[in-house]
């Protein structure tokens, strides 16, 4: 009778906790509690404790046992607290999304010329005349050659970190492969500019010599300033990033399937052929959308390396041409945002970056998730 | 069953020819790959330190900002630039770190599955593709445009909160992910309230990877350039 | 981001080590002992022998990068006459921001290649706001800082080159593409110039050079240029991004020209051209530069000194494509603990002492008549 009582009342009192986001697991945790020892202990909690008779203690609670008030303000607090964060972060990301469309959009209104296929840019004085289709092709011609050098290469040091290279080396290998990640670019834009334009230029120049009549090997300005040498740096750059994914990736193989691949007779590479990479794809896949966002966005050492075309000239699709990336142009143009048009036109141009880099990490993500589920 | 009467022994067979070499080819690629990913490391670093260990070497490169030292004199050092890093990175941490911390505790603690972590996670992952220049746009534009208050360290801060706070939240995600739940029933079946789960028992068993987590943050961050260049000179 | 086997505890111990020992340094460090920087002058007690203040304090400018090492050194001599009781900061951010600055109140005085605009742009009448920044007086422009343009190559085996503003325009815009065009031998009878093509290189990052470039272009250019000077540069080329850029380029390109801001010329060590306006060929010196600035007519009213440079036609012996920085100050209104600085400063820099030493860095000193109407205007800031 008292039991199902204190029963129902527990069953009240845990409606009335209201926990709803309680993970299942919890709730099973608590359902133990439907035990005659702790329902004891919830009515105990929500009723005011009537003055203890000599016999009830002994039928509340076991001998030797302190029951400890359970606030739930503490949760209510935190929660609170993390509930904030959570709408802080959503709220600080659409903020800063409207207010860059906002500022953008009188420029925008005001272009003279059409933003998605014009090539000049002309953003003093009054009349503004702007367009992105240069900046577009130079951004994503540097990020796509740059991955496309950088992923096989990522793919044979995963590969070696991970099946070829005893567990004691491959700790600091991948040691050494992490710390080009923690170089900053603007050593990489200064090296790329001093050291290794003038190292590229005779294979540069062999290149053009040979294959010169397709138009995206023609020969263009001095090749130290191209988005050749720029793209060289870009690979090197996204490595570490590709190769930290992949080598994770790789290792997560299932170890039963690399068995039975060597229990019939593969060799190493066929190992790899047939368990590691089709089960790793679409980690490497997703790895090099990463690399290729982090390549779109990278400023520094694209703005020292690339030589800039002058106003008007003529539209070249050879790596070996100059040209200005998204972030390049924004950079070098810094100092000079004295007008809010000014501004509005190059923050434009962020913004089309802004919406490349994050339809590229939106496929990564959906393949990740996809090659996950698989 | 019944032996063979032919009493070859047991050859043990070698693959083809033809695997034989795409194996050996397929080593050799993969060799070639991680020598050509360290010659470019190893390069930059050698460039680096040989042209500028010496100066590391002297106190003064520690010690001695550059006030009064123009292009044309030697002398000064590095104080000012090691000052503003740590500063700024400090700034920067106190504001994401917690933000991401928590940002990542209602993801798992309090919303797994839920609509409003996939919400967040989303924004989370707008946020890990701006670029730092559209960020430091961005600060230039909430600041310096509509404010009006002048270039600062600060307004570099909140630029860098902007890209240290996803990588934040997304290690110290994982790590929480990590934790077993058994830990977390055990408390809880001891009569621990959620809050002190978390702060007592969650946190520090995921403890070393958050700590990983935010490292890897700072140095993201210390190593920003975009946002310096546009938002302080 | 996921995580990076980058931590092993041994080497999350070192770099923890490492950055504390970073974080412990930063309480220790200091500024390079003043004593450190050049002249061996006394730092004075409370006022010294040139007659300077010497008040303390803080003082703030921003603007133009093209007179950026001047200033930097001159900030540097007076705090070592001074005994380092102000601080005066500089930040060279390029003259429209500086300008903007200036009148949005963050600093006391801008840096700007040019003199506040009098008509309106994008809305904004920058003298206007000037005047409304210094509470209602107007703000003056003194030049301080002559910087000389020059033109710099690099062709191998040729000492000097001749070219006039019209041959000079016609390489920038690309009319002229080979070094040894009709054009370039006739200025050059006695060189042996090279067939191959030229490569101009240009300031990608918009510059007050640029601009100053392209108005002596154009006005000295006898039609030559047809684009309005602007700091976005309209003609050929290969852009490169800010002077030390281009400096480098030219250094390593063969067969390179172009324009560049004569302390950066030095620094690289760049041959440069002589210019010929019509008087026979000039070299880039202090003195031909300060014959071309004395030609110069003042348009400012009062106090106020905004020159109007002439770019051809000079008299014989002067440089004339060079660009005047000026100080933007207010004539009233700033705080007077700044004012007091400002002031000092000013006076420091205009004095021919200072001035002397602008050659060495490449600059021109003030001529000395414009230098005493400079010295008057600074005496007259309230």
């Amino acid at each position: 009778m008292t039991d199902t009582d204190a029963t129902e009342k527990v069953q009240q009192e845990h409606t009335a906790a209201d926990d709803p986001s309680l993970s299942p697991v919890v709730d099973h945790t608590e359902a133990h509690l439907h035990s005659p020892v702790p329902t004891v202990l919830h009515h105990e909690h929500h009723e005011p404790a009537p003055a203890p008779t000599p016999a009830r203690p002994a039928e509340r609670a076991p001998r030797g046992v302190k029951l400890a008030k359970i606030s739930r303000t503490g949760d209510r607090v935190f929660r609170s607290l993390a509930t904030t964060s959570g709408l802080a972060i959503v709220l600080l990301v659409l903020f800063v999304g409207f207010f860059l469309l906002a500022l953008a959009l009188p420029s925008l209104r005001a272009d003279q010329d059409n933003f998605l296929t014009s090539r000049t840019w002309t953003v003093a004085g009054n009349e503004l005349r702007f367009g992105i289709a240069g900046l577009f092709w130079t951004t994503v011609l540097s990020s796509i050659l740059a991955m496309a050098m950088a992923v096989p290469v990522a793919l044979g040091v995963a590969l070696c970190l991970t099946q070829y290279l005893h567990k004691r080396v491959s700790g600091p290998v991948s040691f050494v492969v992490d710390l080009l990640a923690a170089v900053p670019s603007i050593i990489f834009g200064l090296w790329g500019l001093t050291v290794l334009g003038p190292f590229l230029a005779p294979a540069a120049a062999w290149l053009i010599s040979t294959i010169g009549w397709i138009p995206l090997f023609s020969k263009s300005v001095d090749p130290k300033g191209s988005v050749f040498v720029a793209s060289v740096v870009l690979a090197i750059m996204i490595l570490p990033i590709v190769i930290a994914i992949s080598r994770d990736v790789f290792t997560q193989t299932p170890r039963d399937h690399i068995e039975a691949a060597l229990a019939l007779g593969a060799t190493r590479w066929e190992v790899i052929r047939t368990a590691v990479l089709p089960h790793g794809r679409s980690g490497v896949v997703s790895a090099s959308m990463l690399g290729l966002g982090r390549a779109l966005g990278e400023t520094i050492a694209v703005m020292i390396i690339l030589t800039t075309p002058p106003q008007g000239a003529p539209f070249t699709p050879s790596i070996f041409a100059g040209g200005e990336t998204f972030a390049s142009k924004i950079a070098n143009n810094a100092a000079e945002f004295d007008s809010p048009s000014k501004t509005g036109a190059y923050i434009a141009a962020g913004l089309v970056l802004f919406v490349v880099t994050f339809a590229v990490n939106a496929i990564a993500r959906i393949v990740a998730e996809r090659g996950a589920k698989s | 069953m019944t032996a063979t009467t032919t009493d070859t022994p047991l050859a043990l067979s070698r693959p083809s020819g033809v695997r034989t070499l795409k194996n050996a080819l397929a080593t050799v690629f993969v060799a070639l790959a991680t020598v050509l990913t360290i010659i470019p490391l190893a390069w930059v670093l050698a460039t680096v330190i040989i042209k500028g260990y010496r100066l590391l070497l002297t106190p003064t490169w520690w010690l001695q900002s550059q006030r009064g030292i123009t292009p044309r004199r030697e002398g000064g050092g590095a104080y000012h630039a090691i000052v503003g890093t740590v500063e700024m990175a400090l700034i920067c941490a106190a504001i994401a770190v917690p933000l991401g911390v928590m940002g990542a505790i209602l993801l798992i603690e309090y919303g797994r599955g839920t609509k409003i972590a996939r919400g967040v996670s989303f924004m989370v992952d707008i946020l890990s593709g701006i670029p730092s220049i559209v960020a430091a746009l961005f600060i230039y534009a909430l600041f310096i445009t509509i404010f009006g208050l002048g270039r600062s360290a600060i307004a570099v801060s909140c630029a860098l909160v902007l890209l240290m706070l996803p990588v934040v939240l997304r290690s110290t995600e994982e790590m929480l992910k990590l934790v077993p739940d058994s830990l977390r029933e055990a408390s809880y079946s001891l009569g621990v309230p959620k809050w002190k789960t978390i702060v007592k028992v969650v946190i520090p068993t995921a403890f070393g990877g958050i700590v990983t987590g935010v490292m890897l943050g700072v140095a993201r961050v210390m190593g920003e350039t975009a946002p310096l260049l546009i938002l302080v000179s | 981001m996921t995580m990076n086997r980058l931590v092993s505890s041994r080497v999350t111990q070192l770099a923890a080590l490492a950055a504390l020992a970073t974080l412990s340094l930063t309480a220790c460090g200091s500024d390079p002992n003043s004593a450190n920087a050049s002249g061996g002058a006394e730092p004075g007690s409370s006022a010294n022998a040139s007659g300077l203040g010497c008040p303390a304090g803080k003082l703030s400018g921003e603007g133009s990068s093209a007179q950026a090492n001047a200033i930097n050194e001159m900030i540097a001599d007076y705090n070592a006459e001074c005994g380092d009781k102000a601080t005066i900061e500089y930040n060279p951010t390029g003259s429209g921001a500086g300008i903007k600055s200036f009148y949005n109140g963050l600093v006391d005085f801008a840096g700007s290649d040019s003199a506040l605009k009098t008509q309106a742009v994008d809305g904004v009448v920058e003298a206007d706001k000037a005047k409304e920044r210094c509470q209602g007086n107007p703000a003056w422009n003194l030049p301080m800082v002559v910087g000389p343009v020059a033109f710099a190559y690099n062709v191998d085996g040729l000492d000097k080159l001749v070219l006039n503003a019209e041959t000079l325009a016609q390489i920038f815009n690309g009319t002229i593409k080979t070094w040894n065009d009709p054009k370039i031998a006739k200025l050059n009878p006695d060189a042996k110039l090279p067939s191959a093509n030229i490569t101009v290189f240009f300031r990608s990052d918009e510059s007050g050079t640029t601009e100053n470039t392209t108005k002596f272009l154009k006005s000295a250019g006898n039609g030559a240029w047809k684009d309005e000077p602007a700091k976005a540069w309209t003609g050929t080329g290969e852009g490169k991004n800010k002077s030390s850029g281009v400096a480098e380029a030219t250094a390593s390109t063969k067969n390179s020209i172009t324009y560049i801001e004569w302390s950066y010329a030095k620094d690289n060590n760049l041959s440069m051209a002589q210019l010929d306006s019509g008087n026979g060929p000039v070299e880039l010196t202090g003195e031909s530069v300060a014959k071309a600035v004395s030609e110069a007519k003042v348009k400012g009213t009062d106090n106020d000194l905004s020159l109007e440079l002439k770019y051809s036609d000079t008299q014989k012996g002067a440089y004339p494509a060079l660009l005047v920085t000026y100080e933007i100050v207010c004539s009233k209104g700033l705080a007077p603990e700044s004012t007091a600085i400002l002031k000092d400063f000013l006076t420091y820099f205009s004095s021919t002492d200072a001035q002397k030493k602008l050659p060495d860095l490449g600059y021109a000193p003030l001529p000395s008549d414009l230098q005493s109407k400079v010295q008057a205007s600074v005496a007259a800031i309230q």
